[in-house]
């Protein structure tokens, strides 16, 4: 943390709430972010250990490395991996691609990996076409622009993540939130909009929306809830609105065959107009894709920023991500992609259910493996998440800005990697942590019946 | 109360656009691909300024790095998604800039958009070239600043802008304000005259954006000016 120098006469750079927070909350308690890693962020992580001198203001490394259990990262399927195939595959394209191709997709970027990626992509979710790009967060920021424009109506839900909010901002459409996961007040506000139209019109005119987006995730980050897809394809049918869905935390993650929240619900991937996902969690890799229509994904390839101005997804990033397909598809003629799905399914339930029987607060679906404990108080995230390391397991807390200033929480990060060992050693850690910080806030009867892990 | 009636109505006669007003053509040809080398084939199309997409020492730190961290990071950077190599990138580029820190992006677009909407906000003033690209474009709608063009490239421009804004504010508390300018213009192509730039920005005590896409490893006799 530093403040700025050589700016004498100048407004302050921060506001003064926003000076305040970081230098006299944020900065006497962000050793509990940011920490530094020197491994691939697989079951277990490195921390390169750390210690700050004067609470905050800055950190020195002690030049020890600390291994942890990694109940943080994204590593759904624990694709996140330095050896094995995929990293294999990765390896060789860089040899016969280079590390990029210097170029966009749309003019001389595009190599046999996109290809391959995308064909593989078109087959595995079940669309007529996909198209991919070199960040998850550039994907919705930049092509929901490209989709949407002045007339339209968008309704997004409320925690949507931010590279929406980024992507719905800029294009002039009018925008109202539903309430998270709120199916009825998305309903009210389809049905309310459709009845006045477009505002401001002249005369008090009736005018109809050119098209009605509704943009949700599949399984929030945050939240650890799930979409509740099959009502929203109901209204979105019902009310002729085209349905986006930002899959990046489900894919790979969630039904029965890793193909999403689709899959988990059964419903037909043509019920959804625009299908977005990344490849940063599952599949431990970066970029993102959308998919759907030949149409859309050629008018994308055609009109989109991030195709046209933006350098195409670098070789090894695609080839990590089709190695990890081809696996997922029974390609590489083993059973590894169905054991790693089913894993991550059981050590999903079988911490949800130990954790409710500890009798902390968890929120989320039983199946999703995103799980925030509600500690409430920012005190609360410290001294858990410290806790925690120091008895090596890393967790993520979340507090204010990115949820309400008394919902802080522990959100850990199921993954198929995960052992039995490892999460029974987290439990029974997390299990003291909550007993001493006063983390037991659930009123649910407890079900005292051992979970067995094997009978999931 | 809802007028079921009327929403009957209204949603009978709404006819919604097709999702894109686009057809797909299958004999056309989307994305001109990549050139394959040969020896007689050399491939100018991409950009590589100064020939490193081949170099075989990167290629090799490149594969060293997935042996030991893995491709992805499964995760930003607060959480557990930093990696030492992150640390050493942004040590070199903040001692090649001359600056005190660096903070690195994995997206050019987003570096961009991000940076702006993280220090600007709606109580600002952010005086804009009238050419600026996208990027800069879409962190100002996030910003929902005020914003200011000026001519391209035209330092006076931007100080006419300056001092209208000036003598708006003669009786108030100064705003905090912003310059954004690119070293070599997306649009035009065109070098921007910096050095007056920046004299017209300190006289307005602005603080200054510089947008070095095109420009970084290009220009400058050092290397690093
Ligand atoms: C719902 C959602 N969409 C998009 C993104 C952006 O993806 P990426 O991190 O690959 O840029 C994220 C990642 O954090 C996300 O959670």
């Amino acid at each position: 943390m530093t403040i700025e120098k050589n700016r004498e006469g100048y407004p302050t750079l921060l506001d003064k709430f926003a000076a305040f927070y970081s230098r006299y909350v944020y900065r006497r308690i962000r050793d509990c972010w940011n920490y530094p890693i020197c491994s691939v962020p697989g079951k277990d992580v490195v921390l390169k250990e750390r210690y700050t001198p004067d609470n905050g203001w800055t950190f020195k490394y002690t030049g020890k490395e600390v291994k942890c259990i990694n109940l943080a990262s994204y590593n759904y399927l624990g694709f996140a991996e330095s050896t094995g195939p995929c990293a294999e595959f990765a390896i060789e394209s860089i040899y016969k691609y280079g590390v990029s191709n210097g170029a966009t997709r749309i003019q001389y970027g595009t190599c046999e990996m996109h290809k391959e990626l995308e064909s593989l992509l078109t087959e595995f979710l079940g669309v007529e076409d996909a198209i991919t790009f070199g960040m998850g967060y550039a994907t919705n920021s930049l092509n929901i622009p490209t989709l949407i424009g002045p007339g339209c109506l968008v309704i997004s839900d409320e925690k949507n993540h931010a590279s929406i909010i980024v992507g719905i901002r800029v294009t002039g459409a009018v925008i109202k939130v539903f309430k998270h996961n709120n199916v009825k007040h998305l309903e009210e506000l389809l049905q309310e909009n459709i009845i006045s139209g477009q505002p401001n019109q002249p005369d008090g005119q009736y005018k109809p929306w050119r098209k009605i987006f509704i943009i949700v995730e599949g399984v929030y980050s945050m939240e650890g809830s799930v979409v509740r897809l099959p009502e929203i394809i109901a209204l979105k049918k019902k009310y002729k609105a085209y349905l986006y869905l930002d899959e990046a935390h489900c894919i790979g993650a969630m039904g029965r065959h890793g193909k999403g929240v689709i899959d988990y619900f059964d419903c037909d991937p043509k019920d959804v107009d625009i299908q977005m996902g990344t490849f940063t969690k599952s599949f431990g890799s970066a970029g993102g894709y959308i998919a759907g229509s030949k149409d859309l994904i050629s008018y994308l390839r055609e009109h989109s920023y991030a195709s046209c101005h933006a350098w195409a997804m670098p070789p090894p990033v695609a080839a990590q991500i089709i190695a990890v397909l081809k696996i997922l598809m029974g390609r590489d003629g083993t059973e590894e992609g169905r054991k790693r799905i089913d894993a991550l399914a059981r050590n999903t339930r079988y911490f949800r259910r130990r954790l409710r029987q500890i009798g902390v607060i968890i929120h989320g679906n039983d199946d999703s493996p995103v799980v925030p404990i509600l500690v409430y108080l920012y005190s609360k995230i410290v001294i858990t998440v410290r806790t925690l390391i120091e008895n090596k397991i890393v967790t993520v807390g979340v507090g204010y800005p990115a949820t309400p200033l008394y919902e802080g929480r522990i959100r850990i990060c199921l993954s198929a990697a995960h052992t039995k060992e490892q999460l029974d050693y987290a439990l029974e850690v997390i299990e003291k942590v909550a007993d001493e910080a006063g983390l037991k806030h659930s009123r649910r009867p407890r079900d005292p019946r051992p979970v067995e892990y094997d009978d999931i | 109360m809802l007028d079921e009636k009327l929403l009957q109505e209204r949603l009978n006669q709404f006819k919604p656009e097709p999702l894109v007003d686009f057809k797909h053509d299958p004999n056309k040809v989307y994305e001109i691909p990549a050139v394959v080398e040969s020896d007689d084939v050399i491939d100018l199309a991409k950009t590589n300024f100064l020939g490193l997409l081949d170099n075989e020492s990167i290629k090799k730190t490149a594969e060293e790095t997935i042996r030991k961290y893995g491709v992805g990071t499964c995760g930003p950077r607060a959480f557990y998604g930093t990696t030492e190599v992150h640390l050493m990138l942004e040590e070199k580029l903040a001692e090649f800039f001359k600056t005190e820190e660096c903070i690195v992006y994995s997206y050019g677009f987003v570096a961009i958009s991000s940076a702006i909407a993280a220090y600007t906000n709606r109580k600002d003033i952010v005086f804009v070239d009238k050419e600026a690209n996208f990027p800069i474009q879409q962190g100002l709608r996030v910003s929902r600043s005020r914003i200011v063009y000026f001519d391209h490239n035209d330092p006076e421009s931007l100080l006419r802008e300056a001092e209208k804004i000036k003598a708006e504010e003669s009786k108030k508390k100064p705003t905090r304000k912003f310059l954004i300018v690119e070293g070599i213009s997306w649009k035009t192509g065109k070098l921007c005259p910096l050095p007056r730039f920046i004299e017209v920005a300190e006289m307005f005590k602005m603080r200054i954006f510089l947008e070095e896409s095109y420009s970084l490893g290009v220009l400058g006799d050092t290397e690093e000016d």
